[in-house]
This record gives C-alpha cells, structure tokens and sequence, in this order.
C-alpha cells in the first residue's frame, strides 16, 4: 500500500523536495573540496596562460541568458587572466544574447582590473547574419563586422581594433568559444580550422570530448565543476564555486527519486503479480 | 516559369558557383566569395522586420477574434514597439534600455529553461523505469556522470572522476563520434538532393 | 533587501515564472507574453544598430559602395511573403540564393571537419585506448548500417546488443550533463533571488 502511494505522489510534493534540496546549500554552503582535472581545467588554463603577451584573442559568447551562472562565472576570471598577462581580448558571439548582457558584467571587471576599453578589450557585440557574416570577417574584419562595437563606436576610434583586420590566424592567437548550444564550435572547425580554439560546454563536455582526440578543440571545460575549478586556479573565485555545494546536493536527490521509483515500482509489480495469482 | 523554374535554377547556379570557388580557390585567396560573402550577410539582413511582421500578424489575429489571452497580444504589441522605439532611437547603450533588457528578458528566459529541472526531476521518479539491460547500463551511466561531476563524487573515491573520464574521452566520444558521422553523411545526402535539384520544399513546392 | 526598480521588476519576474511549475497562471502568461515582444525588437534592435544602420551610414553612403543596393532590392522581396499572395512567389528569389549560397559551402566544406574525425580514429594505435576507441566506433558505424539485418543475423544480434549497450552508456552521460545543466539555470537564479535581491547570502 505504502509503495503504491508512493509511487502515485502527487507531482508537486517532488518539486518541493527539489527546490529546497537546492534552496538550502545556496543559503548555507557546505564548502565541499573540488580538486582541479588535469585532463580538462589544467590543460585550459595552461593554455590561455601560454598565450604570449600582447597576442590577440578572441571570445565567441555564444550562449544566452540560461547560461549566466554556468558559462558567464567562467568568462569573467579567463577575461581576468588573459588581461593581467596583457593578452588583448575581442569579445563577440555567434548567438545575440552574450555579447549584449555581458557587456556591462565585463566592464566591471575591466574596471576591477584597471583595463581599458578600446585598447585592451573591445566587444563587437552580436552581428547578425550567420557563417555569411564569420566569412566576411575572415576576408575584411571591419566591413564584416559593419565598423563599429556594441555600442555603435567606430572601430577607428578603438585603437585595438587597428590589429584587428581579419579573422584570421596572423591576427587571432586563439578562439575561445562559450557555448550552450548550435550555432557554436563547428563554425570554427569549419571554416577557421587554422586558429587555436578553446572551448566552455553547458553543463558538461558529453560527447564533445571527441574533438579533444581529433585535435579539433586544444582544450574544453564543461559544466559547474570545471567553472568552479577554473574560478579556483585562476583565483578569481565568483558564481560556479558558491554553487557546488547545491548542486551536489541535488544530485543526490535526483539519484534517491531514481532509486525509489524503481523500488517502489517493482514493490507494486510484484504486489499486482500476488493478487492476480491469488 | 518566373515562379518555379527560375527560382530552382537559380539555387543550383549558386550552389555550383560557391561550390566551384570555394574548391578551385583556397580561403584566404577567395576575393570573389569574400566580397559575395558580404552582399549575402547584407541581403539577408534586410529581413529584419519579418519577423516583427509575422508577431503583429499572429497577435493582432488573437485581438480581432477575442481569442483566449487576447489582452496579454494586446500587451506584447506595445511592448514590442515601445521597446523597438527605444532601442533604435537611443541606441544599444541607452541605461533603460539596458535596464529593461536584465530586468525582463533575462530573468524571463533564464527562469523558463530552469523550470524543466523540475519535471526532469519528477519523470525521473515517474518514468525512469530499469526494465532491461540497456536500461540499468544507462542508469549507471547517468548516475555514474553526475555524482563524478560534482565534488560528493570525488568525496566517495577519486576513482569517480576517473572513470568518468575515461567514460567521456573513450567509449563516450567513440559512440558520439559515429552518431555525429551518421548525422553528417545524412545532412550531406539532404543537401545534395537540393543541389540536383530533386527537393523543392525550400521554395514551397 | 534590494529595492532598486529594476532589481525588484527582475525579482517578481523570475517569482512569476518559476510560479509555473505549481500551476499556471497570469503572472506567468505576463512575463512570457512581456519577453516574448521584447526579444523580438531585441532582434531588430541588434540586426539594426550593429550592423545595417553603420553599413548603410558609413559603407553605402559614406564609403559610395551604391552597388549594395542590389542585394538591398533582392532582400527586399522577403517582404512579398506578407504581402498579397499573387507577390508571394517573389519572396523565393532571396531563398533561393541564400539556400543555394549554403548549399554551395556546406557541400564545399562541411566534409572537413568530418574527415578530419574519420582520419583520426586510424590515426595512432599507441594505446589500449585507442583500439577500444576504433572498436566502440565500428560497432556502432556498423549497427546502424546493419539495423536491418539484426533479426536474422545471430552475430549481428550479438554485437548489436553489445552496441545498445555501448549507445546507452552515452545516452546515460547525455542524461546527466542535461540535467546538471538544467540544475545550474535554476541555480543561477535562486542566487540572484537571495543574493542580489534578498541580500540573505
């Protein structure tokens, strides 16, 4: 009888024991140790540090409001990282979210770190247009991109956009792609196939751990582990860190429910089996 | 033959002639594509207001015919122009503009996809069911990925991650890696039936 | 507690929303009805101030590129789709060249990226690894080549239960990584809800 209840709970009970198997961790963390992967979060951080002074990078924020917490906690300390080592930074997207609501998050820290606007990190905001408009870059950046930033300044009146003529792998030292989804990575893999490119997954690398073998993609990370171990190397500890804890938690609670389920499920199975046999 | 022939031929000229620049010339060397490239981004961009056009259309309907939240289409057309007004006058960095933008669409969009991490929840109790032996490989699968994934996992053995790992970086990307393949040569048999021309659909016939 | 307008206005929304999953309701078909018109003149806004209204003042104008009227005219009769039917047909001249614009690449360098993965499962045998690599990849090319056969075929029927198997292990890492990501969204906006507006962490 108690299995049957229990397998016939009343959605919202769940929901509840979620949102709060979420909800108390984020009031009270727990501070769980993250230990750094090797095989991931070193190997990117080794490369962006590698990155020589000076060199050109750019970040392809192609990713949208859901992924704030996950992917935008990871933007802010590479952006840190690469601009204390005087690594200049042009910031775009293949997607027409990021590059808008990041713009006011990256100019507090560029003001943090004492980095200037135009002259070490310019953001060219979304351009519209498709591969069509990532072509075009690649032969004339300025006309490809329309000339101007996100905020409409002209690209001649931001000194480090004077760099920057093509998309190409004479002015880019690397490209480092954000991405939750499509269009993302295989733009580049596709048409600039010559840059170095580094990428962030939404909520885990999955199956895009194969472009590491092929040597499509230098180095990944993915998901709130590998941010919060990012945040932890580079020492710029912000969103992923604080969420862990939940995270972990909530976990756990979705493992019970699978549990549970299936206890409860052949517990009805095997009480239905005795009742007809009986 | 302006309205079906035409149009048909002309996606397989262009097809050849991209297809034929793009091969005879390597990337860095194709002026001609590069300055097409341009008057493409260009054409396609003029489309900008279909959208717009095809929301004021769908919700005036809702409006004329009184149909079930017709106040909340009355609602979005003014949020709609109010908010295109805005930005085109006062340009991207306009502080209200801006400010409306993390105010509304953020939250809005963030919270919506966050919302199906319940149901997950809920199927996941409801639905998730051990009934073979591909079933009880994907739960441990499952499991297995999100405990290694945060810190409880290594908190139980520093072998979780590694295997997890090796799960990712070996069979993981060898099945994802033949399923992409298959993909791949079936979007390629797509594409090429256009370029003969066998599939029309793009131009509604 | 935060009391800025904006914060609050962010506050409510993502209460309103988040309101759903108990039952649906009329806050929620606010914010829903509210974002969906804003995004939409977000797109205009965006395709307008970062890139047509600077190549029509500076590149067209400025710079007497006039010829970029030609694809202006072409792109135009996307417009003929909302217009009177007997102009609609007009509307698949721009489809037809940026289709066939697409095609054109796709057929020219969508292979690249595929072969590059092709070559590479043959491209080192130095560890174990690699062999199960290659191994798990010609199983699963060759079930969904030989899916057909499975029924008759005693071996087939062998290795495709082995490949099932293989697929779900994949399937089981899809399924965590999905909700590990519908996790941080969530996550995401309890903390905006108690840091930046409750100020409680």
């Amino acid at each position: 009888m108690f299995w049957r209840k229990l397998l016939n709970i009343d959605s919202k009970i769940i929901y509840v024991v979620v949102g709060l198997a979420l909800l108390l961790p984020v009031i009270k963390p727990v501070g769980m140790p993250v230990s750094i992967s090797e095989e991931y979060t070193r190997r990117f951080y080794n490369y962006l540090t590698d990155i020589p002074k000076d060199a050109v990078v750019f970040f392809d924020l192609s990713f949208r409001e859901t992924g704030e917490a996950e992917l935008g906690s990871s933007v802010l300390p590479a952006f840190e990282l690469l601009q204390k080592r005087g690594v200049k930074i042009v910031c775009g997207g293949q997607w027409q979210q990021a590059p808008f609501f990041m713009q006011s998050r990256l100019e507090k820290k560029a003001e943090e770190i004492g980095s200037v606007y135009g002259v070490d990190w310019v953001n060219i905001g979304y351009k519209p247009g498709g591969t069509a408009t990532w072509r075009a870059m690649m032969e004339d950046f300025w006309k490809g991109a329309a000339g101007v930033d996100c905020n409409e300044t002209k690209f001649d009146e931001l000194p480090l956009m004077d760099r920057v003529r093509k998309l190409d792998k004479e002015t880019f030292a690397a490209i480092v792609i954000w991405q939750a989804g499509t269009p993302g990575s295989g733009t580049w893999m596709q048409y600039a196939p010559d840059i170095p490119l580094l990428a962030v997954y939404m909520g885990g690398i999955g199956g895009n751990a194969r472009y590491l073998r092929s040597g499509q993609v230098q180095a990944m990370i993915g998901g709130m582990q590998q941010a919060a171990e990012f945040e932890i190397i580079t020492d710029c500890l912000g969103d992923a860190t604080g969420l862990l804890d939940a995270q972990s938690l909530a976990v756990l609670v979705v493992i019970a429910f699978i549990v549970l389920g299936n206890i409860s499920w052949i517990m009805v199975k095997r009480q239905d089996s005795l009742e007809r046999s009986s | 033959m302006l309205r079906r022939e035409v149009p048909a031929v002309l996606t397989t000229v262009m097809a050849i002639f991209v297809f034929l620049s793009a091969m005879l010339f390597p990337l860095e060397e194709m002026k001609i594509l590069a300055r097409t490239d341009s008057l493409l981004q260009f054409m396609g961009n003029m489309a900008l207001f279909l959208g717009g056009i095809n929301l004021f259309r769908l919700h005036s309907r809702n409006i004329k015919k009184k149909r079930e939240y017709w106040p909340f289409s009355l609602w979005l057309l003014a949020v709609f122009v109010f908010f295109t007004v805005l930005g085109i006058v006062k340009g991207n960095n306009d502080p209200l503009y801006k400010g409306l933008y993390d105010a509304l669409i953020v939250p809005v969009n963030a919270s919506m996809h966050s919302i199906s991490a319940f149901f997950l929840c809920s199927a996941a109790f409801k639905a998730f069911r051990i009934k073979n032996l591909d079933s009880i490989v994907l739960m441990i699968s499952a499991v297995w990925v999100m405990l290694a994934s945060v810190p409880i996992g290594e908190i139980i053995s520093p072998n979780v991650g590694i295997v997890k790992d090796w799960l990712l970086a070996v069979p993981g990307s060898a099945v994802a890696r033949a399923m992409a393949n298959g993909l791949f040569l079936a979007g390629f048999a797509a594409t090429l039936r256009i370029f003969l021309g066998l599939e029309r659909r793009h131009l509604g016939q | 507690m935060n009391m800025d307008p904006l914060i609050m206005l962010e506050a409510v929304g993502t209460i309103a929303v988040l309101s759903y999953v108990w039952k649906e309701n009329a806050a929620y078909r606010f914010f829903e009805f509210t974002a969906i018109g804003l995004v939409a003149a977000h797109s205009i806004v965006q395709t307008w101030n970062n890139y047509l209204k600077p190549t029509v003042r500076d590149r067209m104008i400025g710079d007497g590129e006039w010829y970029l009227l030609i694809p202006a005219a072409i792109g135009l009769l996307y417009y003929t789709r909302v217009m009177d039917k007997k102009f609609s047909w007009l509307a698949r001249y721009p489809i037809s060249i940026s289709i066939g614009y697409s095609i054109g690449y796709s057929l020219a360098y969508s292979p690249r990226p595929f072969l590059k993965e092709f070559r590479n499962n043959f491209a080192s045998f130095g560890h174990v690894n690699d062999y199960i690599f290659l191994l798990v990849w010609l199983l699963v090319v060759f079930y969904f080549i030989f899916t057909l056969m499975k029924k008759t075929k005693k071996t087939l029927r062998v290795t495709g239960a082995i490949t099932r198997c293989l697929i779900m292990i994949y399937m089981g890492v899809l399924f965590g990584t999905s909700i590990l990501g519908k996790f941080s969204r969530l996550l995401g906006r309890y903390q905006f809800l108690l840091r930046d507006w409750l100020r409680l962490i």
